[in-house]
């Protein structure tokens, strides 16, 4: 019998014996961020892969949280000024209240509130508590969460230790604002110091709920300094229309706003994903995935960062192999740890071929590349650093090429970094009509627009170079194919700025009066002229000149796609699995369901399932897909005695047709597949007919 | 406001991500097909149907187009077009095509948009940049067509399901023919020189549509270019082989992920075109009148069988070899993949599994062959009366050791269980909840509750979903709590377990519960009390009426005042009261306002429990 099933529980309890779960010393530290012991076995720790995921995971995590920080702090500090201010001349008796426009990404903000609080808390100047919407069903509920968040917050920090459960001297429903006044006074006598209240989710909030506390907060406001933070996730006239007049009329309503998430994103993405100190890389389309999924689903900057961390993971588990994906003097190290089979992963990769194919001539070369793991070994340093100078020049140049696309009318190959980045690293850029349709831009702009635009690239690019590069030998050699190729495009930009802008026609022709030919003469003369090559300026000649140059020897040597173009082994720094991360991020349960149902042999890889269109019937499969393919045939709703027998039919090809009642074998099947589709939600039972069901799809 | 409209659409199907897209493309196109289906309606009541229109024709029409349709691969817009009046496409689309928005400012374009067909381009231009952009999202190899899945069905014709089950190959020995005359699904059959040339006609009106300018070949919603995925160069799978000892997890990925997208065909040549048809989503649930037949399961010799009989006769019953080795590797290849399941929720990440077939199985053996030695909660959330309650009071009680709090608030629990968590960072807690869509799960609140436990970094949940929409009941921040990963794991077994507990259709109600509970009940009356019940009871055995409405209240005042059971109208109503309360009977008012009342259980079974008593 089985232990997990019953008629009258649904909830089963195996407590572990598991030594981890037998050390059962509780932690004191209540405050402090402990990290959640690992689930893993050594085994899995200790490989030299393992060790670089967590690494990367770490220094990426802190960067964004870094980042993420910043990305608030200006709307922040502004909020403490209003906070710190809002008492000082306050005259009138007024709830000051803080509206913070977060924008619809309400998972991030959470910790954005978090980060308010402490600060608050952190610079002595007010006691802070976070209500939530859930916490809060009713006025009584609301102000006990309220007052119990001040008292028992301000407990918690003094005394910070584990059995705060029996300090506490007041029951749940003592909380009020009497209770609040008179520890105020007590806490706080020189009566300095704000309490701040947050609602970070304005919207969960009951409307009417929230007009009385309001109302409330404003009563007692001239004997406790409170103020309100409001986070609003729509817009302001949300506010505006849920609290009345005799509402906003007692609030001293001002109005904050967060940047937007994408500023956020594009941050993340700049100074951390795209920087030249993560070696780790995703490939176009997983990128765009990632993008995308943000700009197109839920706008959530906590969504995209465990994206990529997904990517990570996936990345760095595929061997040991991927942990030379490092920063290049570590990898050096890492290549002796490395095992046969990891050489023989190197060896598989699909860049290695071409690799190994390019000694045409040295089969000696050849035969010890793919044998012979000590002659890979002594191989491998300079591969690898062949790869980060290939991916270091790659993001020397995106800033450049940039510069040059990003303010071009409508933008053909996009306006941020990350747009160009994408596109070059999907595809080989120059064969995109945005591509040609820029440098026809570009071309058409006026000698000084050329001028500056070709200066500022260059800038940026050097400014670029001079922040992220080191003095490595690496750094060393980027900067040198950077100024080597800066020094020709200097000469070739002073050909520009010197060149005639008139043309040198030398066909000055006569100029015959069009209007004097016959018609047939004209198309004739029409013709010839659209032959004549037009005359050129020395000017276009000049800028054309440079462009070429720019084409062939930056874009088509350096911003190469990261596919068959790069240099081998690339793939050890490139995550391009994206159809892993696809199915395990978003995930497509309906379509599983779907494919299942119409295609068994999909899953089953039975000789006897097989079938060429998606609604073709067969009688071998699975009696659940026979229901569905039959039920597909029904319109609103199904007749289950037509259904049964339509469904005899099929699955008892010789049954004996003079008889009007079935196997119960076969009725049982079908019952069985009925009552699963009813499960999987396609059909419920109805009243409105007699052995009735209705479908839930159409 | 456009970003926020699509962003409602977000908040509310964020998994089913592809039914999003695959809306907004059907809304996008509404506009602009509307020309083509009316003049498909025209022709349908003018043109050459007019010929058919006998009545009995039109299962064969049906059988026919539809195996036209099939052969062609193409929707049939028969008949030939009677507005002359030259529709060109949508003006303001094709301008707004042409211009060509910026690729990075879709939501600002949108914004910006105030002309009249406002609704239409909002959609439009979203779609083709969608396309543009985010083609990325959905894959064709692996990905199922949306079209396929939230597809407009014609109306069906009462005998479809028939036709379709008399078209399944099969022995040569049945007589199609006959057996359709036989059951009287469908009337007689057309001569066949008058379905040869409805099939010709058919087949050049399909040729004839397929040029003409309104044809489907020119519809912007083609679907992606499919050969992308399959040909370039970035998806290349790293590697196959490596270290097995060292690292499973990657082998185990390898084994899993990659064959089933290798294995299955490319549908290239099998897209069938597809023109939504939104209207026959109305005209389907206007009309009122139903098309099905008056067949009722009572003209089966046993119209339902009994729960015990169908697990008897279903475990009988055993698949072909090939099915079963098939199944029994599809469950091993699911096997494979625990490792990795135990790396990935050792990253914060939880686990969801989701497609057909009972996956209890799947997470029993998870459970047993893992996490033996940890800390485990298995949740059974098909079961009818599970409560969020108890599965907070076991993480509470049984897990931490603490006393559950009296508090009314269900997530004043939370926090306590978030709590105690972060102080025992050594301990971790494995959160098996099988169907997390579950009747009683099914609500919001109780999924913010399970989210917001999910998301303690020390419990990891592992849950499947059957339901196809599940994914509604999730919102972005329920979404971003739990951080699911999800898994395909098709297993196609039956779902004995799951399915057990619910009322099923089919199923009689063996009545043994309600004999035993009528029984119980019984046993705890007061002696005078049986015997008005005892006489409810004989008084509806003598009536066989199925439409029997009951004891009236006066009759049986008077013939428990004849056996001296009552003296008074109200002692009587005293005691039926409490047969009321055990739901013992059931009292009912008729037309004309006199009280019946009856026992709401079979005659037999009624019969059955006398027999018991010995009356």
């Amino acid at each position: 019998m089985d232990p997990t099933l019953s008629v009258s529980k649904g909830v089963f309890v195996f407590n572990g014996a598991s030594e981890r779960s037998k050390q059962k010393g509780r932690r004191k530290s209540s405050k402090k961020v402990v990290d959640v012991s690992s689930l893993l076995g050594k085994e899995i720790t200790d490989q030299p892969y393992y060790q670089t995921y967590k690494k990367t995971w770490q220094s990426l995590k802190a960067d964004i949280e870094r980042i993420h920080e910043e990305h608030c702090t200006k709307t922040m500090t502004e909020i403490m000024e209003f906070i710190k201010s809002s008492y000082e001349n306050n005259m009138d008796n007024i709830l000051p209240t803080a509206a913070l426009l977060t924008g619809i990404n309400q998972p991030d903000h959470h910790q954005q509130f978090k980060t308010l609080s402490d600060h608050i808390q952190d610079e002595h100047f007010g006691a802070c508590t976070i209500l939530e919407g859930r916490d809060c069903p009713n006025l009584k509920a609301t102000i006990e969460a309220m007052v119990s968040g001040f008292i028992d917050g301000a407990d918690n920090d003094e005394d910070d230790d584990e059995d705060d459960h029996n300090k506490k001297s007041l029951r749940r429903g003592q909380y009020t604002m009497h209770v609040l006044e008179s520890w105020y006074k007590t806490e706080y006598p020189d009566g300095k110091k704000t309490l701040v209240v947050i609602l970070p989710g304005f919207e969960c909030f009951n409307i009417q709920n929230l007009q009385d506390f309001i109302l409330i907060m404003h009563s007692y406001c001239n004997r406790i300094p409170l103020v309100l933070v409001l986070g609003v996730a729509t817009a302001i006239s949300a506010l505006h229309s849920s609290l009345p007049y005799h509402v906003t009329s007692r609030m001293q309503l001002k109005i904050f706003q967060l940047e937007s998430a994408l500023t956020g994103l594009n941050n993340i993405i700049e100074e951390v994903l795209l920087s030249p100190y993560y070696k780790f890389h995703l490939s176009g389309k997983s990128f765009t995935f990632l993008t995308d999924t943000f700009l197109f689903y839920d706008f959530s900057i906590h969504g995209f960062v465990q994206g990529v961390k997904y990517c990570l993971m996936e990345h760095f588990h595929q061997g040991n192999a991927f942990s030379l994906c490092d920063d290049y003097f570590d990898s050096l190290e890492k290549i002796s740890k490395l095992s046969h089979e990891d050489f023989e992963m190197i060896r598989q990769l699909p860049s290695f071929r071409p690799y190994v194919e390019s000694f045409k001539d040295e089969p000696k070369e050849i035969i010890a590349l793919l044998t012979d793991d000590e002659h890979l070994k002594k191989t491998l340093p300079g591969l690898l650093k062949e790869c980060h100078i290939f991916l270091l020049l790659f993001r020397c140049f995106l800033e450049f090429f940039t510069v040059l696309v990003h303010d071009l009318p409508k933008a053909p190959v996009g306006r941020l970094r990350r747009e160009v980045y994408s596109r070059c690293v999907s595809s080989k850029i120059t064969e995109l009509a945005e591509f040609k349709e820029c440098w026809q831009m570009i071309g058409f702009l006026s000698k000084t627009e050329f001028v500056t635009k070709l200066q500022a690239a260059q800038d940026q690019t050097l400014k670029f170079c001079k922040e992220n590069l080191s003095d490595d030998s690496i750094s060393v050699e980027c900067k040198e194919v950077v100024n080597s190729k800066f020094e020709k495009m200097d000469e070739l930009l002073e050909r520009v700025i010197n060149a005639g802008m008139e043309a040198t026609s030398k066909s000055s022709q006569e100029q015959t009066d069009l209007s004097k030919l016959s018609r047939r003469e004209l198309k004739e003369k029409l013709l010839i002229m659209s032959k004549t090559e037009k005359p050129i300026s020395e000017f276009i000649k000049s800028l054309n000149e440079t462009l070429n140059y720019i084409k062939s020897e930056i874009i088509l040597k350096h911003l190469l796609p990261f596919k068959k173009e790069g240099p081998p082994l690339l793939e050890l720094f490139v995550f391009s699995d994206i159809n892993s991360i696809r199915s395990h991020i978003v995930g497509a349960p309906r379509a599983a369901l779907h494919t299942a149902l119409n295609d068994p042999h999909h899953y089953l890889q039975c000789s006897c399932c097989e079938i060429s269109a998606t609604d073709d019937l067969l009688s071998t499969m699975p009696d659940i897909c026979i229901a569905y393919k039959l039920h597909l045939e029904s319109g609103r709703l199904i007749n289950l005695y037509d259904w049964l027998q339509a469904f005899r039919y099929v699955v008892e090809p010789n049954h004996d047709d003079e008889s009007e009642d079935v196997d119960p074998q076969i009725q049982a099947r079908f019952t069985r597949a009925v009552a699963e589709l009813q499960f999987l939600g396609y059909i419920k039972s109805t009243k409105r007919k007699t052995d009735h069901v209705t479908r839930l799809t159409w | 406001m456009a970003v926020m409209v699509q962003y409602a659409f977000c908040q509310k199907l964020p998994l089913m991500k592809f039914n999003l897209y695959k809306f907004r493309l059907i809304m996008g196109e509404s506009g602009k097909d509307r020309h083509r289906r009316r003049s498909s309606v025209i022709s349908n009541s003018s043109g050459f149907y007019a010929e058919y229109d006998d009545k009995k024709n039109d299962s064969e029409m049906d059988r026919i187009a539809k195996e036209t349709d099939q052969s062609c691969g193409l929707t049939i817009t028969p008949g030939s077009r009677k507005s002359s009046r030259k529709v060109t496409p949508n003006k303001k689309y094709d301008e707004f095509f042409e211009l060509g928005c910026p690729k990075s400012k879709v939501n600002a374009h949108q914004v910006n948009q105030k002309t009249p067909c406002r609704a239409s381009q909002m959609y439009e231009p979203a779609s083709d940049e969608d396309r543009c952009h985010s083609e990325n999202l959905f894959e064709d190899s692996t990905d199922v067509d949306g079209k396929q899945i939230y597809m407009f069905t014609t109306p069906k014709k009462r005998s479809s399901m028939t036709l379709k089950a008399l078209r399944t190959p099969r022995t040569p020995t049945t007589l199609e023919g006959k057996d359709l005359r036989k059951h009287n699904f469908v009337g007689k059959e057309t001569p066949k020189h008058l379905r040869s040339t409805v099939k010709a006609e058919l087949y050049k009106r399909l040729v004839e549509s397929s040029l003409s300018d309104f044809s489907v070949d020119e519809s912007d919603f083609e679907p992606e270019d499919l050969s992308e995925s399959s040909s370039t160069n970035d998806d290349v799978e790293m590697s196959d082989s490596e270290d097995n000892s060292t690292i499973p997890a990657k082998k185990v990925e390898n084994n899993l992920l990659k064959t089933p997208l290798t294995r299955r065909p490319l549908k290239v040549d099998r897209q069938i075109e597809y023109i939504p048809q939104s209207s026959a989503y109305f005209t389907t649930h206007i009309n009122k009148k139903l098309t099905t037949s008056d067949h009722t399961l009572n003209r089966l010799k046993n119209a339902r069988l009994v729960q015990p009989q169908i697990f008897s006769l279903l475990s009988s019953m055993k698949l072909s070899m090939q099915h079963e080795r098939a199944l029994t590797n599809l469950f091993q290849q699911y096997k494979l993949c625990f490792n990795k399941w135990m790396l990935i929720m050792n990253e914060g990440y939880n686990i969801l599994l989701y497609g057909l077939g009972s996956k209890r199985k799947l997470l029993q053996a998870f459970h047993n062959e893992i996490l033996g030695k940890e800390s485990v909660i298995i949740v059974n959330g098909f079961f009818p009366s599970l409560s969020m309650k108890d599965i907070l009071e076991a993480i509470l009680r049984d897990i931490l050791a603490l006393t559950p709090t009296a508090s009314s608030n269900i997530h004043d629990s939370v926090d306590v269980i978030y709590n105690e968590f972060a102080r025992t960072p050594e301990k971790h807690l494995f959160l098996i909840v099988h169907n997390i869509d579950g009747p009683i799960l099914r609500s919001y609140k109780a999924q913010e509750v399970l989210s917001r436990i999910s998301a303690i970094p020390n419990v990891h949940l592992i849950a499947s979903m059957d339901h196809i929409n599940t994914p509604l009941v999730w919102d972005h921040m329920n979404l971003s709590n739990f951080n699911f990963s999800c898994w395909d794991a098709t297993t196609l077994l039956p779902y004995s377990d799951e399915t057990s507990y619910e009322n099923c259709l089919l199923v009689q109600n063996s009545g043994d519960l309600a004999l035993s509970s009528m029984n119980n009940v019984f046993q705890s009356l007061t002696s005078n009390a049986r015997k008005i019940f005892l006489l409810i009871a004989k008084e509806q055995l003598k009536v066989d009426d199925t439409n029997y409405p009951g004891l009236p209240f006066k009759d049986l005042y008077w013939l428990a005042r004849e056996s001296f059971l009552v003296s008074s109208d109200l002692a009587l109503r005293a005691q039926l009261t409490e047969f009321l309360d055990h739901k013992l009977i059931k009292s009912k008012r008729t037309a004309d306002g006199t009280e019946h009342l009856r026992i709401p259980i079979a005659c037999n079974l009624l019969q059955q429990f006398l027999d018991n008593q010995g009356c």
